[in-house]
């Protein structure tokens, strides 16, 4: 369906998607002899084709990533010291000790995160955002995996539940059983399904706190500044209990910081500098193992996302479905 | 060939195609590149997606670096070699050795008695205990000869200054991670100084500053008999430093450099770990962290539109960002690979017009 209607739409710009929406389509681009003319820039602001199935695989990614997290947890949890202390750490040796803030470091998480689900949603490009977030969450969750199974650290809290661990090799059944477990409770502790414990390096918590943050930043007007300052005074607040809590060491907090921030800065830097996008010698971005996904992914995108919100409406998809098909059938007719 | 222009007070990328003669609208290497980018806007058909991507991706295989194909005369660019720069940039790596230094002594009082950490890679091979020894040797080894391809660079100020700036960086992020959770020793074997269990007076604490650094914090002289700096390698960041700073700033035709050079950093590291000098996520994160800095560094040196803050930036949004802008304020773009005699530009021009005195008096004789 898509081939024909390029034959017939000479002055289509590349890269365009196979739905247009009803605004953007013209009759008068019927003509076959139809000369290229070249649009000035400034028009060409609304061109950020959907691809949703590049969106589905990144949600493919990070069901893959969040596999690999659980599944490294789940043996993380046998290899880990279980009777040593917790290591000598500069700021949870120094604060006080709460068990309830570790709850409310969660519910500041899941506001947070519903915050960003929302935006993410009511998104004009909101499949252009989903497949950069589910990215970024991928790799990210990737990283964590290989991270908290390959030096295992003893648990900073003492006082935290973890279920005791096999007095045997565990087995892939029981490996899967617990990857179903984790994953129903989200990996968040307040459902009582986190039991399984070793995932210190580095934090999942400070990860997503920081993440959403940043999302919630990028991607709404700046004019929303109660939006931007609650959601970092909900990230700083939830670390603050996280540690209040010893849910996490000092330096998973640190270091989730650094990974998440420099990553999000490097993958915004690729998609905002189609320089960046190139495979040159210079272009040092390029070694690093994502970028190939990145450029991929981001190839027809060549205009930074404009911040507009709409309630999605997705029997609308249908509808345009009904309407396109119905003129491809017969395309003279508006001639 | 890609050739650096001055337009404006400012360089501009100009991309030529590969029988040189330049697209009528030049691809400008501005942050979004205009629409009409897929080709030439006197086609005047326009082709079909898939060939339109085809051209596409022609012009970006047209458009690699060809940095012997110099720029004209017309177009030569001057890379100061402004030492002040990397004279500061030496004291902002000492100053990080310093305080890692400060920082490790701490350390090792805290540090706790237990058990080395289950490892997935410790604990599942043997344990060789001349690995360390062997690790800094490769190590120091690295070390000469990244020194070596550096001071044989004609622009060998600017890349020190790079390289002096990336490993402060790099050391004042080691003396916060290993401060502030302390991990048990990784070899039960290694010997460590008893601790002081009190307080260290200030004299006792600078003695061992000078201590450690007269050893260059390698274990190989035992000056290094104080324990805890795990997260992260240093002995992984000076590795990875030196091979990445020989690939990039080596001959670039000489294969066999890099390839040497990729293998003792390797074996150092394989080393490093087979002695339980370091747990396996500390060698980890050294890598991701040198790799992605240093990259990071350089994406935004070799390009005109990255040095600039703008909201499309967000490299500009990382701290050291207009330090680096100070720092690479002269640097016209990426510097070219061309080699020379480390010696003051004065003593050469003193010892050519020598030379060439000489060479005018020898043939003076033939010639009367």
């Amino acid at each position: 369906m898509g081939d024909e209607f390029y034959q017939r739409q000479p002055l289509l710009s590349e890269g365009g998607d196979e739905l247009h929406s009803l605004d953007e389509f013209s009759p008068r681009t019927r003509n076959g002899s139809a000369v290229k003319i070249d649009i000035p820039e400034g028009d060409k602001e609304g061109n950020f084709p959907k691809e949703r199935w590049k969106t589905v695989l990144s949600i493919i990614f990070v069901i893959l990533a969040f596999l690999a997290t659980t599944t490294s947890l789940s043996i993380t949890h046998e290899l880990r010291p279980a009777h040593s202390n917790p290591l000598p750490d500069l700021i949870l040796d120094n604060i006080p000790y709460y068990s309830w803030a570790l709850d409310v470091s969660e519910i500041l998480i899941m506001v947070i995160t519903t915050i960003c689900a929302v935006v993410v949603i009511c998104h004009k490009h909101r499949w252009i955002l989903a497949r950069r977030v589910c990215l970024i969450i991928g790799l990210l969750y990737f990283y964590r995996a290989i991270t908290m199974i390959i030096t295992a650290l003893p648990s900073a809290n003492r006082q935290y539940k973890c279920d005791p661990q096999l007095n045997h090799t565990i087995t892939a059944t029981e490996v899967l059983r617990r990857v179903v477990k984790i994953m129903s409770g989200f990996g968040l502790s307040i459902n009582g399904q986190h039991v399984y414990c070793g995932d210190f390096i580095f934090s999942g918590h400070t990860m997503i706190l920081i993440l959403s943050y940043l999302i919630i930043s990028e991607y709404t007007p700046k004019k929303l500044w109660l939006i931007h300052w609650s959601s970092f005074l909900m990230g700083i607040g939830g670390v603050i209990s996280l540690m209040l809590a010893r849910g996490h060491y000092s330096v998973d907090v640190l270091l989730a910081y650094f990974v998440t921030t420099r990553l999000w800065f490097m993958m915004h830097s690729v998609i905002l500098n189609l320089q960046l996008q190139q495979p040159h010698s210079s272009n040092h971005l390029s070694r690093v193992w994502w970028w190939s996904i990145l450029v991929f992914f981001e190839k027809n995108i060549k205009h930074p996302l404009p911040n507009e919100f709409e309630i999605p409406r997705p029997w609308l998809m249908c509808w345009q479905q009904v309407t396109v098909k119905h003129r491809i059938r017969d395309p003279a007719r508006d001639i | 060939m890609r050739i650096l222009k001055e337009e404006n007070g400012n360089y501009v990328e100009e991309c030529r195609l590969q029988n040189s003669s330049p697209i009528q609208s030049p691809e400008r290497r501005h942050v979004f590149f205009p629409p009409n980018n897929a080709g030439s806007p006197h086609t005047p058909l326009l082709m079909s997606t898939d060939s339109e991507d085809e051209s596409e991706s022609k012009t970006e295989e047209v458009c690699t670096v060809n940095i012997e194909n110099a720029p004209t005369e017309n177009e030569v660019l001057v890379f100061p070699d402004e030492w002040h720069k990397t004279l500061m940039t030496m004291l902002f790596m000492g100053l990080g050795f310093i305080i890692t230094t400060f920082s490790l002594i701490l350390t090792h009082e805290r540090m706790p008695e237990g058990d080395p950490l289950p490892d997935i890679f410790l604990d599942n091979v043997s344990y060789i205990s001349w690995g360390l020894k062997l690790s800094e040797v490769l190590m120091i080894t690295s070390i000469f000869a990244a020194n070596f391809v550096v001071l044989a660079h004609t622009h060998r100020s600017i890349i020190y200054r790079r390289i002096f700036f990336l490993l402060g960086i790099l050391y004042f992020y080691r003396a916060a991670t290993f401060y502030v959770t302390a991990l048990p020793k990784s070899d039960k074997l290694y010997h460590c100084d008893k601790k002081n269990n009190g307080s260290l007076p200030f004299s006792e604490l600078v003695s061992r500053v000078v201590k450690i650094s007269t050893g260059g914090g390698l274990s190989i002289n035992d000056n290094q008999v104080y324990c805890g700096d795990f997260i992260f390698s240093g002995h992984t960041v000076m590795l990875v430093t030196s091979y990445l700073a020989i690939t990039e700033y080596g001959p670039a035709r000489c294969f066999l450099i890099q390839w040497i050079s990729f293998f003792t950093s390797l074996f150092g590291v394989l080393f490093l770990l087979l002695a339980r000098g370091h747990y396996t996520v500390d060698v980890l994160i050294a890598y991701i962290l040198t790799t992605r800095i240093w990259w990071g560094y350089h994406t935004i040196v070799n390009s005109e539109t990255l040095k600039k803050i703008t909201k499309e930036n967000s490299l500009s949004k990382l701290w050291w960002f207009r330090l680096l802008r100070y720092l690479e304020a002269n640097v016209p773009g990426p510097i070219p690979s061309r080699y020379s005699f480390p010696l003051p530009q004065a003593w050469k021009s003193c010892i050519t017009s020598k030379f060439h005195k000489k060479v005018k008096v020898d043939s003076e004789p033939e010639t009367s």
